[in-house]
């Protein structure tokens, strides 16, 4: 689109009409240097267009712009257009609890890291100060032989994530749990 | 946002967890203001709360680890079994 540019903006002629009182007839008279586009129907919402959306969204009954742009956004939800990739971080602040602990997203996460604050050189079992889950991941048995260290659930539709473990002992050290320690998590997921 | 579990624990501590993101508060939780100040404690604390928020926040004592299982190195296992000594 383009704006009206002119010599002598808001410039008007006032001409009687004759044969009636306090009438007059106003003529635009601001030496245009640009026309600019015309604020009309042609320029918002042509019918071809209006054919051309109802056409593609299955929606009738479009006679405004709003009704044109909500058919559209109606029809790039239904195609799963509207994904975009969601990004939550935080930590937990641990308990020394045997239960486990959650994290509730504001999305469904597909990826969920954690790792203790302190530093990993020198370490050798991942199990005691983090862990990767992906989705669909049930259990981490990186421990070794004596069963799942860690167990993985999803609740709240799939929003909040749970880590919990089948271990006998050092329950708070499988779910990274440890009292005196924080541990930070980032989850990447989809809205 | 942080957010702390309203039942405690058997150790006296709460579960919690904070996040980047406006989320709405979990089932049991509720929200620790931005500005308020922890306990050194925490999560291991008293609070009271109104209306989804923490009003007010104590220590507790820490309570001691329980002890740890420290799962030995498996070259040491080997050498163990192999008899090799240091």
């Amino acid at each position: 689109m383009q704006d009206r540019i002119s010599n002598h903006p808001n410039r008007w002629v006032l001409t009687p009409v004759t044969g009636e009182t306090d009438t007059y007839d106003f003529t635009r008279a601001d030496d245009p240097t640009q026309t600019g586009t015309p604020l009309n129907k042609a320029t918002f919402l042509p019918d071809s267009v209006v054919t051309a959306i109802q056409n593609t969204t299955g929606v009738s009954g479009i006679t405004l712009p709003a009704d044109a742009l909500n058919a559209l956004n109606t029809a790039l939800s239904n195609l799963g257009l509207t994904y975009n990739a969601k990004i939550q971080t935080g930590s937990h602040s641990g308990t020394g609890g045997t239960t486990g602990w959650s994290i509730t997203f504001g999305f469904k996460p597909y990826l969920v890291i954690v790792w203790r604050s302190d530093s990993y050189v020198g370490k050798q079992y991942l199990y005691k100060y983090g862990c990767v889950w992906v989705k669909g991941q049930t259990a981490n048995n990186s421990g070794g032989n004596t069963g799942a260290r860690q167990n993985f659930t999803l609740s709240n539709s799939d929003k909040t994530w749970k880590i919990t473990t089948t271990s006998d002992s050092d329950k708070a050290v499988y779910t990274l749990n440890e009292s005196g320690y924080t541990y930070y998590y980032v989850g990447v997921g989809q809205k | 946002m942080r957010f702390i579990e309203i039942e405690s624990l058997e150790n006296g501590g709460h579960d919690n967890f904070t996040t980047s993101e406006q989320i709405e508060t979990p089932e049991g939780y509720v929200i620790i203001p931005d500005d308020m100040e922890l306990p050194y404690s925490f999560p291991f604390c008293t609070f009271h709360y109104r209306k989804g928020v923490v009003t007010d926040m104590s220590p507790l004592p820490i309570p001691a680890p329980p002890p740890i299982y420290d799962e030995p190195d498996p070259s040491e296992i080997l050498n163990a079994l192999l008899g090799v000594t240091e």
